[in-house]
C-alpha cells in the first residue's frame, strides 16, 4: 500500500500553512528586529531530580536539561532526530561505519576563556569510557575503541565494529564536550560547569534549582536572547500549577496528562504535545514458563485494548504501540498495523498451549514513575478474562532497583526516548549491547544478529527497510508487551516564542527562544 | 547548675551517638545503595562495583560506621555521596532556611497563641472561649498539605496573588522578598501548631487562676490584669515552655509536607532525598542535626524553668 494522503487532510495541512503566515505573532522570527527578542529571565519548572550537573554521570532528566544549556554536544538532533552540526562543523565515516572522522566548529569559546581543541573531545569520551568513572551510559555510546586528535580540530573515533548511528548517539547527554581542566576533578564537576554553551552558570542549589545566565561569546552569533534561565524543583504538581498559572512560571516541562487539559485551557497559556518515543512496557521473561511459549505471549499481548488503556492512563495523549519500541518520533520508523484486543483468539491460544484452565503469573511494578503501577494494575483486568491470573505488587522504585529489575522476573519497565531506533532496540534485546530484560535473545540470535548488522547501514531508507524486519518479529514473538508510547507534554504562556518541543523532552534548546514584550520578567 | 548543664550536655553525646547508630542501621535494612540509585536503570555489575569502591560502600558496616563516626568527631562531616558536596555546605544552607521558617512560625504561634489561650481561660465555658477551642483545633485536625494548599490557591493564586507560592529568595535580593516567601508556610505552620499552646496555656493559666494565692491577691485588691501578667501567666506558661520547645525540634525537620507543598529548601525536603538516593553521610548529618536541635531546645527549656521558677533548683 503506498501512503496515501486524504484531500481533506491535505486541505488542513497546507491551510495551516498558509494561513499560518498571515498571522502577525507568526511571521518568521529573523525579520524581526534583534533588539526585541533580547533579553528576560525564562522560569522554567520540573518535579524531581535535580542531584548533580556533571554531563559524565547525570541521569535524570531535569539535569540533561540544565546541562544542555551550559554544554554543547559534537552533534544535536533536530525535530526528524537527524544529526545536526552543533561543536562539530562537519563529520565523515570510513571503513565500513567504523572509522568517525569530526571537524571542529573555529573559534569556539569556553565559559573560562580558552578556546575549544580536539583535546577537549578526546579528554571528555576517554574519560566517559574509562571503566574507573563509571558513568552510566558507558555502554551506550557505541562499540568506541579509540578516539584520538588528530589535529587542533579533528578528532577520529574508531569503533571496534560497524556503528553508523555514530553521529546520532554523539548527541546523547553524557557526551557533552567538557574542557579538560573540569574533568580532572570530578568532585566537583558535579556543581561548577566547563562547558561551551549558550548559558553559563550562575546558581545551582542541588534538589531545588539551578540558575544560569546569558554567555556573551556563545558561538552562535547574536543567541542566546535570553538573558538567563531558572530551573526550579516542584515536588508538588499543584502547586506548580498554580505557580504556572499565577506567572511565576513561564514553561512546565512534563505536564501530566491529567494536569495538561488545564493548562491547554487557560487564556493566554498553551499546551504543546508531541509523538515521543517514551514508553512503559511489560517484560515477559521467554526463558521459563509460561512465556517461554510464544503463544502465551501473544495471547497477553492479544488482550489488551490499547485504545482504552491509553485513554484511561494517559488521557489519550500517545501513540499506539504494537509490542516493539520504535516510535514515529525514531528517524527508522517503519509503521505497522494497529493490534486491537482479541479475546477468543487468547483464550484460543492458552487452551493451545495447555494452559486453558488458566494460569497465575506474578507482576511487579515500581512506584515510579506513576504509569508503571497504572499500566500494571490495567493490564491485570485486561488479562483476566483470556485466562491470566496477575497478581500485582507494586513496590519502592529503590527495592524495584535493588530486587526485581533486570533479575528475569515480569515487571514493568520505563524507557526515556533515545536518540537513535539502534539504541533502543540494543537496550531491550541485545544480551551484551544492553540487557535483554525479556531474556528472549538466547533463543533468537539472528533477530539479536540483524541489529548487529544494522550498524553497519549508513543510508536511511535502507536502515528503515532493515529495522521493518526485526521489529515485524518483535511483534510477533518479542518479549515485552508495549501498549502505546506516551506524548511529550509541555506548557508554555504565549509570550514565550519559538519554543520547539522535542520528542526528548529533555533535550531542550533555548539558544533562539526569546520572551515578547508582555513577558512578566522581560527585564529581571 | 553548672553541674547538672554539664551531666545534661554528657546524656545528649549519648543520645547523639545512638540515634546515629539507629539511623545507620536502619538505612542498611532498606535494599539497595547509593551506588545502585545513581546508576539507577543504566547500572552494569562492573560499574556498581567501581562506584561502591570509589564511595567506601564495599567495606564492612562496621567499619563503615566507625570510619563515619571517626571523621565526624574531627570535624569532618564528608561529601554527600549523591550531591558530590561537603555535607556541612548542603547542611548549613537548608538549617539556615529551615531556621527562618521556624522561628518566624515560632514567633506568630507565641504571639498568637498565649492570648488567645490565656483569653481562653478566663472566658473559660463561654462562647468566645469555645470559638478559640473550636477554630485551634480545626486547625490541627486538618492536614498541613490540605491547609497549604488552600492557602496557596486562595492567596498565591492568579486572581488574588498576594504571596509568591513557592521558593525561596536570599536575604540579599531584599528583605520583603524573602519576608514574602517566608508568608505562607510560616501562616501554615502556625495554624498547625496553635492548637498545642492554646491548649496548654488554657490549662495552665485556669489552674493557676484557681490557685489559693490568686485568691489571696484578689483579696488583697490587686487589679484583675495585674493578677493575670504577674501572678497567673508566669506560673502558667512554664509548661507551654516544654510544649514549645518539641515544636522547634518538629520544625526543624519534621515539616517535610510543607516544604514539599511550598518548594522550599529545608532540612525536611532534604532528609527525604537524602533516604531516597541512600545518601547516608548526608542522612546522618541531617538526622544528628534535627536530633541536637531537639534535645538541646529541651534542655534551654530545662534550663528556662529554673530561672522563671525560683523554686525549682537542679542539682
Amino acid at each position: 500500500m503506498t501512503p496515501s494522503i486524504s484531500r481533506r487532510a491535505f486541505l488542513v495541512k497546507t491551510g495551516l500553512i498558509t494561513g499560518a503566515a498571515a498571522i502577525p505573532g507568526l511571521t518568521p522570527a529573523r525579520v524581526r528586529a534583534q533588539g526585541e527578542k533580547h533579553g528576560g529571565l525564562l522560569r522554567v519548572s520540573v518535579t524531581f531530580g535535580l542531584s548533580t550537573i556533571n554531563p559524565i554521570m547525570h541521569i535524570s532528566g531535569a539535569e540533561w536539561m540544565a546541562t544542555k544549556w551550559m554544554y554543547n554536544n559534537l552533534t544535536r538532533l533536530n525535530a526528524k532526530r537527524e544529526p545536526v552540526p552543533d561543536l562539530a562543523e562537519s563529520w565523515s565515516a570510513g571503513d565500513g561505519a567504523k572509522v568517525w572522522t569530526f571537524k571542529l566548529r573555529q573559534g569556539v569559546r569556553f565559559h573560562h576563556g580558552r578556546e575549544l581543541a580536539a583535546d577537549d573531545v578526546v579528554a571528555t569520551f576517554t574519560t566517559l569510557l574509562d571503566p574507573k568513572t563509571a558513568s552510566p551510559y558507558r555502554g551506550e555510546v557505541g562499540p568506541i575503541d579509540k578516539v584520538e586528535a588528530l589535529d587542533k580540530s579533528t578528532v577520529r573515533l574508531t569503533m571496534k565494529s560497524p556503528f553508523s548511528v555514530f553521529p546520532a548517539i554523539a548527541a546523547v547527554p553524557n557526551a557533552r564536550i567538557v574542557a579538560r581542566e573540569g574533568l580532572a576533578d570530578m568532585k566537583a564537576l558535579a556543581s561548577r560547569e566547563f562547558g561551551t554553551g549558550p548559558f553559563k552558570l550562575k546558581e545551582f542549589v542541588p534538589g531545588d534549582r539551578v540558575v544560569v545566565e546569558r554567555f556573551a561569546d556563545y558561538f552562535r552569533k547574536g543567541e542566546p536572547y535570553l538573558d538567563g534561565v531558572a530551573l526550579r524543583v516542584f515536588p508538588d504538581p499543584a502547586t506548580e500549577l498554580t505557580a504556572f498559572k499565577s506567572k511565576e512560571i513561564d514553561l512546565i516541562s512534563g505536564v501530566t496528562p491529567d494536569l495538561f487539559s488545564q493548562v491547554s485551557t487557560l487564556p493566554g497559556a498553551e499546551g504543546l504535545a508531541v509523538a515521543g518515543g517514551t514508553f512503559a512496557a511489560v517484560t515477559l521473561p521467554s526463558d521459563k514458563p509460561p512465556f517461554n511459549d510464544n503463544r502465551v505471549r501473544e495471547a497477553l499481548k492479544l488482550c489488551v485494548d490499547r485504545k482504552l488503556m491509553l485513554a484511561a492512563i494517559h488521557n489519550g495523549q500517545g501513540e499506539l504501540g504494537v509490542d516493539h519500541p520504535v516510535s514515529s518520533a525514531y528517524a527508522a520508523y517503519s509503521p505497522l498495523p494497529p493490534r486491537s484486543a482479541d479475546v477468543e483468539r487468547a483464550r484460543q491460544l492458552m487452551k493451545d498451549a495447555g494452559l486453558g484452565s488458566g494460569v497465575t503469573v506474578k507482576l511487579f511494578a515500581a512506584n515510579s514513575p506513576p504509569i508503571r503501577e497504572r499500566i500494571a494494575v490495567v493490564l491485570k483486568e485486561m488479562a483476566r478474562p483470556a485466562g491470566f491470573n496477575i497478581d500485582v505488587e507494586v513496590l519502592a522504585y529503590d527495592r524495584y532497583l535493588a530486587q526485581v529489575w533486570n533479575k528475569g522476573a515480569m515487571y514493568v519497565v520505563y524507557y526515556a526516548t533515545r536518540p537513535t531506533a539502534d539504541a533502543i532496540l540494543m537496550k531491550l534485546y541485545h544480551p551484551k549491547e544492553g540487557l535483554d530484560e525479556g531474556r528472549w535473545a538466547g533463543a533468537h540470535p539472528n533477530a539479536v544478529n540483524q541489529l548487529e548488522q544494522a550498524r553497519e547501514i549508513v543510508e536511511a531508507e535502507r536502515l528503515r527497510r532493515h529495522y521493518a524486519e526485526f521489529l515485524k518479529i518483535a511483534r510477533d514473538e518479542g518479549p515485552f508487551m508495549l501498549p502505546f508510547f506516551v506524548n511529550e507534554l509541555n506548557g508554555k504562556w504565549g509570550y514565550v516564542r519559538d519554543y520547539r518541543l522535542s520528542p526528548s523532552s529533555s533535550d531542550m534548546v533555548l539558544d533562539d527562544v526569546w520572551l515578547a514584550g508582555d513577558a512578566p520578567r522581560k527585564k529581571a | 547548675m553548672a553541674r547538672y548543664a554539664l551531666r545534661r550536655l554528657a546524656s545528649i553525646a549519648l543520645i547523639l551517638l545512638l540515634v546515629s547508630a539507629i539511623v545507620f542501621t536502619a538505612i542498611h535494612v532498606l535494599p539497595g545503595n547509593a551506588a545502585t540509585l545513581i546508576l539507577g536503570e543504566y547500572a552494569t555489575p562492573e560499574a556498581l562495583r567501581t562506584l561502591e569502591r570509589d564511595m567506601g560502600l564495599d567495606r564492612p558496616l562496621v567499619v563503615q560506621y566507625a570510619s563515619w563516626i571517626g571523621s565526624v568527631v574531627t570535624g569532618d562531616w564528608g561529601v554527600s555521596l549523591a550531591m558530590k558536596q561537603p555535607v556541612a555546605t548542603i547542611v548549613g544552607y537548608r538549617l539556615r532556611n529551615s531556621a527562618f521558617l521556624a522561628v518566624t512560625a515560632l514567633i506568630v504561634v507565641v504571639a498568637v497563641g498565649i492570648p488567645l489561650g490565656t483569653v481562653a481561660a478566663l472566658r473559660r465555658g463561654r462562647p468566645l472561649d469555645l470559638a478559640i477551642v473550636t477554630a485551634t483545633y480545626v486547625g490541627i485536625s486538618i492536614p498541613e498539605f490540605v491547609t497549604g494548599l488552600a492557602l496557596l490557591l486562595v492567596l498565591a493564586g492568579p486572581s488574588v496573588g498576594l504571596f509568591p507560592t513557592s521558593g525561596y529568595v536570599e536575604l540579599t535580593s531584599g528583605v520583603t522578598a524573602w519576608a514574602r516567601h517566608l508568608v505562607l508556610p510560616a501562616t501554615t505552620l502556625t495554624i498547625v501548631l496553635l492548637a498545642h499552646v492554646v491548649r496548654q496555656t488554657r490549662s495552665g493559666v485556669a489552674d493557676v487562676l484557681a490557685a489559693p494565692y490568686i485568691r489571696t491577691a484578689r483579696l488583697k485588691g490587686a487589679s484583675p490584669r495585674r493578677i493575670v501578667l504577674r501572678h497567673a501567666l508566669r506560673n502558667a506558661l512554664l509548661p507551654t515552655i516544654t510544649v514549645l520547645a518539641l515544636d522547634l525540634g518538629y520544625l526543624m525537620g519534621g515539616i517535610v509536607v510543607v516544604e514539599e507543598v511550598f518548594a522550599y529548601p529545608g532540612m525536611g525536603r532534604l532528609i527525604i532525598y537524602a533516604v531516597q538516593n541512600r545518601d547516608v553521610p548526608l542522612l546522618q548529618m541531617c538526622a544528628l542535626v534535627v536530633a541536637s536541635v531537639y534535645v538541646l531546645a529541651n534542655l534551654a527549656a530545662d534550663l528556662a524553668y529554673a530561672w522563671l521558677d525560683p523554686r525549682i533548683r537542679y542539682s
